[in-house]
Formats: structure tokens, sequence, C-alpha cells
């Protein structure tokens, strides 16, 4: 009654034209994302003494350059510092309080969690700016501690949403369970509540962290040999040398960043959470 | 309301990478008739459906939709009705909105829309819901939408699948009837596919029972349900006691004699193959045309336990011969003597001898 | 919900599982009416300082009246909209290639989309600027080739802004879409198509309209966004474009003008408010399952 597959005329398949048209746009897409970073990362390689192309060769000099060049190295250290340190500020704070935000009914609760998140939405230059000049009339000026409680201010809300949205996911089961098998508030809220939301806290702390790193407008005011950072620096170096430092300062920064999101992701698989 | 035309697969297979889904496959469905694809997860009766509507492109073979060869058509252009599982209810659009749907898309004008669309409101009894949105109503509800939907633009043929997966249990019985009478009343070709049997048996015209990527037996419900040509179709239709067996004679090439494992009795039973003396067999017998005789007559068996389902008893006793219980459905409660040892006896009428799948 | 369920609902709470209490987010309330909602009122109030006149609206009247600065409160907007416009031109193919085709390639797409966070800002508009500058990579392949005569002046243009704000926020748009997108069973389209809408019809339909709400959250976050972005204007618009956040930065560079410089971010601060005001009013549910 059926003859066997191999027997029978074979159809082509359907051509999905639109489907192909779409592939190529979003390969092109793709390139032009990754272009410009692409061509950074091969001009700091770049053996000439300015940017010329075609290059003339292979060399290192400008990540020797980068090295010997102090501002370079004393702002990528500053840099880093405040990134992790901020990042830690802001989990303290951010964490419990989304934690209660995340599932407390009450319209208070709702305030909360939209205050947590506030200062995204506010452009950072006018943050900074309004900063600098408060924590000036405190007399606190230009400072390492300034700057740290400037860059929390802006890593409060990046931790805060990717812990709410991952506390929110949960089922309640969960800490109803440990509290049926016989846990108190405490012991469930260590071992059952925060070892689920460790990726969230830790996806939104990375995020903190390169969003720190990268932060030019709120770092710029607090600007001074000791509390410079890296973009400001790199910024000022543009604006009077123009030659591949930058290149090989930012590769080094790219690869800085990417190592330790390639860390986090493996110890902590924030992968998943990609909103 | 144009006539319902009749549907034709010819040598339809699909694979998807390594997995050969479905084997070439051929199947007609009468204009006015409601096919059942029946089996399991993985059977290939999804994929058959979506072959029909055009989401997919079998590897080989064609679709005929009355005379036409539609399998190069993509589905906006084959004039099907469908309802999916989930209704697949459009949610920024109320009912009213949701029933146009395929009207304006045929372009029809406003007002004879209005008209078509409070027809089959009407058909399945949801007039005053037209403003409602759809997130109001419930699941029966919205499987009406959906059937409205799908029907409101007179199609050739109607593609249900599980339609009524997610309605609960008593819904679910009278929506079996409610969408079998109005497919009759419409005489619209239709094919439901579903893994519930009792779904196939009420509601079709005839069944295609599938396994793996193929048709293992088609007919009308009753014969496959009272004549199953295989242990997999008979279980999979309903609860079926299996006993090993031993074919002693064939005095007749209706008949032959079977002596059971476990028991010294030779039954005569029929026989639909041509058996072998000597061949090792299976008798398929339901549940509720076997009958327990406490005084130990017959099959002998040891009571396990039993437990009344409302309209009926069911006993799980074990039988030497056969790894799995044995269940019997009666009417009343029977007196089980203390040492639990009871007799099974069956009408041969209705047993099924069946050859002995390879392992 | 009737009532039985809300009843249970607050029980819950009380039940002692390990959920905290109010009192844990004291702290970062605190933290943040001190470092974020006090400066900015203080920086209010600086908008209005008129030095020993006192409270005064002089200086959003310059902002408005002045032709120079009313141009540039206009351009900060037309860029904002030109570029959130750019982005969801741009973005939404990719966001819906991503959900309905991508399969496995989905992670590297994502991947592609955040590296370029991974990278300072001041990196990527380094990279146009070696890319496009007169001597740059693009002008020298063309002008070897034959196709230029001189090197083309792409760079210190309004089209190369655009072009590096489109990079640079692209991204947001495309996750914003791609969220509510995932939501939106693919067994809708396919109900059109069976209906009778080709698929282009039930695109516009059905899809489009479901994906409401990831577009106008990704409007907004771009347009916000733009808004408080000055370095791609400094570094690749040659002056060609000076908006708001560009004249706060070069006026707290060049001039003391403390209390304009405040006006100029108040304004900014307003547009923020109103979009977050909006995004949360008109952005309600994330997407529907159907």
């Amino acid at each position: 009654m059926t003859a066997a597959v191999t027997e029978l005329p074979r159809r082509r398949a359907r051509r999905n034209y639109a489907a192909l048209a779409l592939g190529l746009y979003v390969l092109a897409f793709m390139t032009f994302l990754l272009l410009p970073i692409a061509v950074v990362v091969i001009v700091s390689f770049s053996s000439a003494s300015f940017i010329a192309f075609p290059m003339p060769g292979v060399s290192l000099q400008w990540y020797s350059r980068v090295f010997e060049y102090a501002p370079f190295m004393q702002s990528l250290k500053v840099s880093i510092q405040i990134a992790v340190s901020s990042a830690l500020c802001g989990a303290i704070l951010g964490v419990p309080a989304a934690l209660w935000a995340a599932r407390s009914p009450g319209v208070a609760a709702n305030i909360v969690s939209n205050f947590l998140l506030a200062p995204l939405s506010v452009p950072a230059i006018v943050l900074g700016f309004s900063l600098l000049y408060l924590l000036a009339a405190i007399s606190m000026g230009v400072s390492f501690l300034s700057l740290l409680i400037t860059h929390t201010v802006v890593a409060i809300p990046y931790i805060a949403r990717t812990v709410l949205a991952v506390y929110r996911a949960v089922p309640p089961d969960f800490e109803e369970a440990a509290a049926a098998l016989g846990a108190n508030p405490w012991r469930t809220f260590w071992r059952v509540t925060l070892p689920t939301i460790r990726p969230g806290i830790f996806a939104g702390a990375t995020f903190a962290v390169l969003i720190s790193l990268d932060n030019l407008p709120l770092s710029f005011f607090f600007g001074s040999s000791e509390t410079n950072t890296l973009p400001v620096v790199m910024l000022s170096y543009m604006q009077n040398q123009f030659d591949p430092s930058i290149a090989a300062i930012s590769t080094i920064q790219m690869l800085i960043a990417l190592v330790a999101l390639l860390i986090i992701n493996a110890l902590y698989g924030i992968e998943k959470l990609t909103a | 309301m144009q006539h319902s035309l009749p549907l034709r697969l010819e040598q339809i297979s699909k694979s998807f990478g390594h997995v050969q889904a479905l084997h070439p496959l051929s199947l007609e469905v009468q204009p006015g008739e409601m096919l059942a694809l029946l089996g399991p997860s993985g059977c290939g009766k999804t994929t058959t459906l979506r072959i029909v509507a055009g989401f997919s492109m079998p590897d080989t073979g064609s679709v005929y939709i009355g005379d036409n060869d539609v399998t190069e058509l993509p589905p906006h252009k084959r004039k099907l009705g469908m309802v999916f599982q989930n209704y697949s209810l459009f949610p920024h659009m109320n009912v009213a909105e949701n029933i146009a749907f395929g009207l304006q898309m045929r372009n029809m004008a406003k007002s004879e829309i209005g008209i078509r669309v409070a027809e089959m409101l009407r058909m399945v009894r949801l007039e005053k819901f037209a403003d409602r949105s759809i997130h109001q109503l419930s699941g029966g509800q919205q499987q009406r939408v959906a059937l409205a939907r799908s029907l409101v633009t007179d199609p050739a043929i109607l593609l249900l699948d599980e339609p009524l997966g997610a309605l609960d249990k008593s819904l679910r019985e009278s929506m079996q009837f409610e969408l079998r009478e109005i497919q009759k009343k419409l005489g619209i070709t239709a094919i439901i596919v579903t893994h519930d049997q009792e779904e196939a048996l009420t509601m079709s015209d005839r069944i295609a029972v599938m396994s793996m990527g193929r048709v293992v037996q088609i007919g009308a419900p009753i014969e496959i349900y009272q004549r199953p040509q295989s242990q997999f179709v008979s279980e999979f239709l309903g609860t079926a006691n299996i006993l090993p067996g031993e074919v002693l004679g064939h005095p007749q090439s209706e008949q032959a004699i079977v002596r059971l494992d476990g028991s010294r009795a030779e039954i005569s039973l029929n026989s639909n193959e041509a058996v072998r003396v000597g061949s090792r067999v299976n008798v398929a017998l339901r549940p509720e045309r076997m009958w327990i005789d406490s005084s130990g007559d017959g099959i002998p068996a040891r009571f396990r336990a039993a437990v009344f389902r409302g309209s009926y008893y069911a006993y799980e006793l074990d039988v030497q011969g056969s790894e799995k219980p044995v269940y019997v459905y009666t009417n009343e409660p029977i007196e089980v003597p203390s040492d639990g040892v009871v007799g099974l006896g069956f009408n041969p009428d209705y047993s099924i001898l069946l050859m002995q799948e390879a392992a | 919900m009737d009532a039985s369920v809300a009843v249970s609902r607050r029980r819950r709470g009380q039940l002692h599982t390990g959920r905290l209490g109010p009192a844990w987010a004291l702290p970062a309330i605190l933290f943040l009416c001190g470092f974020f909602l006090l400066p900015l009122a203080a920086n209010i109030l600086r908008g209005l300082d008129g030095g020993s006149a006192g409270l005064t609206l002089a200086h959003y009247v310059r902002l408005i009246t002045d032709a120079y600065y009313a141009g540039v409160v206009i351009e900060t907007f037309k860029v904002a909209i030109i570029t959130t416009l750019s982005c969801l031109i741009v973005g939404y193919p990719v966001a819906y290639f991503m959900v309905r085709y991508a399969g496995r390639w989905n992670s590297v797409m994502v991947f592609c989309l955040i590296a370029p966070l991974l990278t300072s800002i001041i990196m990527r508009t380094f990279g146009w600027t070696v890319l496009f500058s007169r001597k740059g990579l693009i002008n020298n392949w063309l002008t070897s080739i034959g196709v230029l005569d001189r090197p083309l002046r792409i760079l210190d243009t309004e089209l190369m802004v655009y072009v590096g704000l489109v990079h640079v926020l692209v991204p947001f748009m495309v996750l914003s879409i791609t969220s509510v997108l995932q939501g939106i069973d693919e067994r809708l389209e396919e109900s059109a198509q069976i209906l009778g809408a080709s698929p282009v019809r039930a695109f516009f339909r059905i899809t489009l309209p479901l994906s409401l709400d990831g577009i106008a959250t990704g409007c907004i976050l771009v347009f916000v966004l733009t808004n408080g972005s000055f370095l791609t204007m400094l570094l690749l618009g040659g002056g060609k474009i000076t908006t708001l956040s560009l004249l706060i930065y070069q006026q707290f560079t060049l001039t003391q003008e403390v209390a304009f410089a405040a006006a100029m971010g108040n304004i900014l601060l307003l547009c923020a408010v109103v979009a977050l005001a909006i995004q949360l009013r008109f952005v309600r549910r994330k997407g529907v399952k159907s």
C-alpha cells in the first residue's frame, strides 16, 4: 500500500525568500555592530606612529606605551576599584530592598520598586552635576568617596532591576516548602531564597560594573589626579593626542570586561538572564 | 454554503533531520466525513495535520483538496478552517473582531461581515458576547469562538488540533457532542487530531490509528474497538486484558482452539488470521466483556483489589500466565471467597486473537 | 480575583517564610533620598537661582527665548526623535529574526548585541573615527580602488552622529522588542494565515499590534538615553550638532554659569520624568501568551 521513501520523487523545500533576505540584513547589521570594535583592536597592533591605513606592520609598541603612561594605569586602577566597590555597595543596599519590594503586595512596595529603578531614567550628566554640588556643599568635594557614592547611586537600579525580575519569577512555593520542612525564616532566606536569586544578583552587579567602567558623564565632574577614571583620561588624551594608544588601552579594558563576564557567567550562570 | 470537498493525501512523508516523522502515507477523507487521527504523542498525527494545513511541506507526495493539488500552495490560499489546541484567539481583538477576521481577509463588505458574524454567534450560542474581550471568556466559550472563527469563511475542510484538550472533563464531554452536531449539520469534511480514544470514538465517522509515523489501522469506531488488528490498537482503544496462549488446533478457517497459559481449558475462538498449530498467541479481552464466578468456574484467578468507579466496579485480579493484572468491570459487586480464588469467564465472540508481537 | 483569594494572599505574607520586612529596604531608600532626590531637588532650586535677586525664572526664559539656546533645545529633541525612529526601523527586523528564525543562533546573537557594552563608548567612537576620517579606512580604500579622487568628509557630519548614536543604542531597542515578541505565540500568526492572511498581512494585523508594548518600552528607553548622551556628538559631530547634554558639558568646562547649566539640566530631567511617567502608565503588560 505504501512505497518506501527512497522510491518516491522528492519535493524541493519551499524557498523562503523573505527569511533569506532578513537573514542577510541581520548579518549586515551584526557586521555594523562589531566593525568599529574590530577596527580598534586591529589598529592597536599597528607599528605606525600614527593612525594610518593600510597598517605598515604589527607591533606591541602601543601596549607598552600604555603601560608606561601613568595616567592610564592609575585611572584604570581607580576605575576598577570604583566599579567593583560601587557594585558591592549597590548590592548591599539594593538586594534587600528589591527582595522586600518584589513580593510585598502594598502600594508602598510598588512605589519603592519604581524608586529603586528611577536613577536609570535620569541623564547621567545631570546626576553628576547635581551630586557634585551637593557633595561640595557638605564639604566632601572631589574624592574617592564622592565618586563611590555617585557610582553606587547608578549601581543600585541595575542590581535592583535584575533581582526584582528574578525574585518575582520564583514561585512562592519554594519558601513555603522550606518552612513546611521546618526551616526558620533566616535559614530559608540563606539556604533557599538567596541561592535561587544569586544569578540575578550577579547579572545585575556585572551590568553595574560594566556601566561604571564606561561611565564618563558621572565621573567627569569628579576629576582630579587621584580620582580620574579611565574614560575621563581617555577622553582628554583623545582630544589632545590622537594615536593608537587609545586603541591599546581600549582593547585592554575590553579584555578585562570580557574575562570578568565569562568568569562570572561560568560561576553563576547569568547567561539565561538576557533582558 | 459550498459543498464540502474530499481530501486526499498521497504518499505523504516527512522527516526532521534524522527522524522519520511520517512514513509514506496515503489517506482519503470523504466529503462531509469526520476522520480522527488517533495516537500517542510522536506518532505523526500533528505532523500530518500541519501538512494538510500547509505549515509544513512534505518531503514526498501530494495533498489534494477536491481535485486540486494544493501541496505547493501556502496556508493562506488553501481556504481551510482550523481550530488550534489553545484556541489561538487574537488577544487584542474582541469576540466579534476575532470572528470577522477571516471575512476581512476576503475583503468582504462591512455590512455583510456583520450579518455573517451574527449568524455564527447564534450558531455557537454566544450572541450576547460579541463585544467581550476574549480574556473575559471561559475555556468553553473561547473554544466556541475559535470554532465560529474557523467556520465563518465557509471552508472546504475543517482541521481540529486537539481542540478539547484544555477543557475539564464534563465540559469536554458536552463539547464533543456539540462539535460533532455542528460538523454534521454543516456537512463539512473534517479531520480531528486527538490522543483521547473516547473523543475519537464519540466524534468521528472513521478513526485512523497512528503509531510511529504510520497508520496501523483505519476504520469505523466500532470496528476498531471490537476488532483491533494489533495489540497496540487494542490497548490504545481502551483497557485490554492480554492473556497469552498456544494454538492447539484449527478446525475451521475462522476458528482456532487455544489453550491459555495457566489454565487447562481449551477455548474455541474466532480467528481472523491464518494461525498455525503451535504458534503463540495473545487473546485480547475487554474488561466489560468478562465476568467473575465466585465458585471458581472458569479461568483460575486470584482477587487483588476492587474499586467503585461510580457507574461500575473495577476488579483487579492475578491470572497465571499474565504478567500484568487482569481487570474485570461489573455492574454489581461480587462476593469474593476468603481465599480470593475465583473463576473468570468471557464470551469468545468478544475476544480477539492476536499474534504475539516480536519483542 | 475574589475576596477569598485576596485574603489567603494576605495571610501568606504573614507566614514566617523568610520573606523580608520593609525595614530591609530602608537603607537603600535613605541612601537614594539623600544622594539622588536631594541633589536633584537642589538642582531644581539652583536653576531658579537669581543670585542676589532671589528666585527667578530668568534662566529658563533665556533658554526658550534666546535663539541659540532655543535652537539647542529643539535640536536635542530632534536628535532624540530621529535616533529613536532609526533604532526602531533598524532594530525591529533584527528582533523579529532573532525570535522567529534564529533558533540555536539566538544566544550568539544576544552576545553580539551585548558585546558592545563591554567596550567603552570612547572605543566605539574611536573606531568610527578610524573608519571614516579623512585618512581613515574607508576613504583610503575608496581612493585606492579609484572610486574617489579626494577623500570624502564623512566624519564631523550630522549623519555620522546619528550612525554613532544608533550603533550604541539599537541593542537596547532590539532587546526590548525581543522580550515582548517571545511572548507572542507563533500559532497566532498561523491562525491568521489559515484565515486567509498572507504572511505580510498577518504580521501587520497580528504581530505588530501585539508587540506595541515592546516598541514603546524600547522607544522610551532610547529616547531617554539619547537625551543624556553627548560624547557621540562631541567626538563625531565636529560641532555640527549641539544638544543640551553637550552644552552642559561645555558650560561646565568653559564657563562657570552654574545656575544656567542647572536650568539646562532640569529641562533634561523634565523630559526624563515625563518619559518615565508615560512608561509606567502606558506600558502595562509584558506581552501576551495565548
